[in-house]
C-alpha cells in the first residue's frame, strides 16, 4: 500500500499545475504544497505543443521539489489505445523510476498496471475518469488501492460533504481556472468539431484547429471551422472552447452552454474544508509562470490564515482579480447558480 | 489590424524617421544568437518538437521591418525584411516591438496579450503555442539573449531591465502581468 503525502503540516493541500519545468519552479517557489505535471506524449490530458515533461525533466523536477518539501503529483489520465497500451505502462514505469509521489489516472488498464507493478506509489483517480458516486469511487478503491478522487467540477459544496461521509479516500476539488462545465471525462462535444477530446487525444478544442480571422472589424474565433466566437473592435478575444461559444438559437445569439468565465472558490474554503476535501487543485497546466506564481501565491495565504482561524477572503480576491479569464469569475456548480 | 489603438507603440514621428534610416545588421546577430542558445538549451528545441522547422514571421507593427525566424537548433536563422517583402510564412506574431520584447523576457504572459488584443496571431496556431511555450520555459534574460556571462550579465541586465520598464511606462504598454 502507498503512503501517505509527505510535508502537508495544513488541513488542506495545495495542488498546483506545472505545464513545464520554470513553471514547477514557480509553483514550488509560490508554496505549492503538491504540483501536478504530465509527460509530453498523448498519456497526458493536457497535451499541447511545446507543454509539458520529458523523462529527464520529470527526475529533475521531483529531485528540485523534494529538496524543498513539495510533492510531484503525475497524470497519466488519457485512454489506453487498444492494442497499444505500450506508452501508458512506460509512463508508469518512469513515474515510479523519478520517485513522484502519485500517479493520477483515468483508465482501468492504467489503475490496474500502476497498482500490480509500482504498488508503492498512491494512486490518484483523475477527473477524467467522472467518478462521482460512493459506487463508483469505493470500486475504484478497492479493485486498485486509489487513494484520492478528484471531482469532476459538477458537484455542489453540499454534495461533496454527502459523499465524504460515504467514501473511504480523500477528495481533491477544482478551485481556480478554466472552467470544464460538463463531468469533464465524459465530454465529446470536442470531437465533433475536430476529432478530438480530452479523453482520447488529451486536448479538447486543440489549438491546432484553432484559427482567428479578422473580417472587417471582428475577429472571428473558430474551431473547425466552424465559428465559435466574434470580438468587436477593442473588445477582449477569448479561446474557441465550444461550451464557451457564443450561438444562434430561437433567434437570440447567447453563450448558450456556459459563459467564457473562470472558476474562483477562494470564497469557499472554509466550507470546502468544513465538507471533508483533502486537496485544493488549481487548473491551468497552460498558463505561464508569472500567473501560476500569483495564484499559487493568493491561495497558500488563504489556506495558511485559515488554518490560523482568520479570513483573507478579500485579500486574496484582490490578487486574484486580474488572472481570471476577461476578469469574470464564477463559484460555479459548489453553489448551483448557473443555468 | 485589430491591435488596440498605439497602446504600446513608438510615436508616429518616430515610426516615419525609421523608414528612412538604414537598417541596422540584426538577422546576422540574431542567427547568431539563436544558433548559440541551440548547444546551450538543446532542451528548448527538443520542446519545440516539428515546430523548430516552421517559418514564423514576427511583425512589430511600429517598426518599417518584419523578422522571419525559423528555429532549427543549429541550423537557426533569423532574417530581417522590410515590411512589403514579408513572406507569408507558418505562423504570424504581430504586435508593438516593446509587448514583443516582453514576451522573450517574460514580462508578458502571450495568453493575456492576445485575449486583450495587443497581439495578433495568424497562421498555424499549434506553431505559435509550440513557439510561446518553449519561450516560457527559456526563460531568456536580454544578457543571454547576447550571449554575456558572470558578473557583467547582472549588470547588463539590471540596465535593460529598468530601460525596458521606463520604455513601457512611455509608451503607455500594457501592464506587466
Ligand atoms: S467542451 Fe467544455 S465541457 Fe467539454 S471537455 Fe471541453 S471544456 Fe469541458
Amino acid at each position: 500500500m502507498a503512503s501517505n503525502l509527505t510535508n502537508i503540516p495544513q488541513s488542506m493541500e495545495l495542488v498546483c499545475p506545472a505545464g513545464t519545468p520554470a513553471a514547477l519552479k514557480a509553483a514550488v517557489d509560490a508554496g505549492a504544497h503538491s504540483v501536478y505535471c504530465g509527460f509530453r506524449n498523448e498519456t497526458n490530458a493536457r497535451n499541447f505543443p511545446g507543454l509539458n515533461f520529458s523523462v529527464k525533466e520529470l527526475r529533475d523536477g521531483v529531485r528540485y521539489a523534494h529538496q524543498r518539501g513539495t510533492n510531484v503529483l503525475v497524470a497519466v489520465n488519457t485512454f489506453a489505445r487498444a492494442g497499444d497500451v505500450g506508452i501508458w505502462t512506460k509512463a508508469v514505469d518512469d513515474i515510479a523510476a523519478c520517485g513522484a509521489d502519485a500517479i493520477i489516472a483515468a483508465d482501468l488498464a492504467v489503475l490496474d498496471y500502476a497498482h500490480k507493478n509500482h504498488p508503492q506509489v498512491r494512486l490518484h483517480l483523475s477527473v477524467q475518469a467522472a467518478a462521482a458516486t460512493p459506487e463508483a469511487i469505493n470500486f475504484y478503491a478497492q479493485t486498485f488501492g486509489v487513494q484520492r478522487v478528484v471531482l469532476p467540477r459538477v458537484m455542489s459544496v453540499e454534495e461533496i460533504e454527502k459523499l465524504n461521509k460515504e467514501i473511504s479516500v480523500e477528495t481533491e476539488v477544482f478551485v481556480f481556472g478554466g472552467l470544464c462545465v460538463m463531468t469533464e471525462g465524459r465530454c465529446a462535444l470536442s470531437s465533433y468539431a475536430t476529432g478530438k477530446s480530452p479523453n482520447l487525444t488529451g486536448v479538447c478544442s486543440p489549438p491546432g484547429d484553432v484559427s482567428y480571422d479578422e473580417e472587417g472589424d471582428k475577429l472571428y474565433a473558430r474551431l473547425g471551422g466552424f465559428t465559435i466566437d466574434g470580438f468587436e473592435a477593442g473588445e477582449n478575444a477569448g479561446y474557441p472552447t465550444l461550451c464557451k461559444g457564443r450561438f444562434n438559437a430561437n433567434d437570440e445569439t447567447s453563450y448558450l452552454f456556459e459563459d467564457p468565465v473562470s472558476l474562483n472558490a477562494a470564497a469557499l474554503l472554509p466550507r470546502l474544508r468544513a465538507a471533508g476535501v483533502t486537496a485544493l487543485k488549481i487548473e491551468g497546466r497552460q498558463r505561464g509562470k508569472a500567473y501560476i506564481s500569483q495564484v499559487v501565491k493568493a491561495f497558500r495565504q488563504a489556506v495558511d490564515v485559515l488554518d490560523a482561524g482568520g479570513n483573507a477572503e478579500a485579500e486574496v480576491s484582490a490578487m486574484l482579480n486580474a488572472m481570471t479569464e476577461g476578469g469574470r469569475e464564477t463559484t460555479g456548480a459548489y453553489k448551483k447558480i448557473w443555468r | 489590424m485589430a491591435l488596440k489603438p498605439e497602446r504600446g507603440q513608438f510615436p508616429p514621428v518616430l515610426q516615419t524617421a525609421m523608414r528612412f534610416l538604414p537598417p541596422p545588421p540584426l538577422g546576422m546577430f540574431l542567427t547568431h544568437a539563436v544558433r548559440r542558445l541551440s548547444t546551450q538549451r538543446p532542451d528548448l528545441f527538443e520542446r519545440l518538437g516539428a515546430y523548430k522547422r516552421a517559418q514564423f514571421i514576427v511583425d512589430p507593427v511600429d517598426l518599417p521591418y518584419v523578422f522571419k525566424l525559423v528555429p532549427n537548433g543549429e541550423h537557426a536563422f533569423v532574417e530581417m525584411l522590410p515590411k512589403a517583402k514579408a513572406p507569408q510564412g507558418d505562423a504570424k506574431i504581430t504586435g508593438p516591438l516593446i509587448v514583443l520584447l516582453g514576451l522573450i523576457d517574460g514580462t508578458y504572459d502571450g495568453d493575456a496579450m492576445f485575449f486583450s488584443r495587443d497581439l495578433v496571431i495568424e497562421g498555424d496556431t499549434d506553431a505559435v503555442l509550440a513557439l510561446r511555450n518553449t519561450m516560457e520555459e527559456a526563460d531568456l534574460t536580454p544578457a543571454e539573449l547576447i550571449g554575456l556571462n558572470g558578473q557583467l550579465r547582472d549588470v547588463v541586465d539590471r540596465c535593460a531591465n529598468s530601460t525596458l520598464a521606463n520604455l513601457r511606462k512611455v509608451l503607455d504598454a500594457p501592464q506587466a502581468g
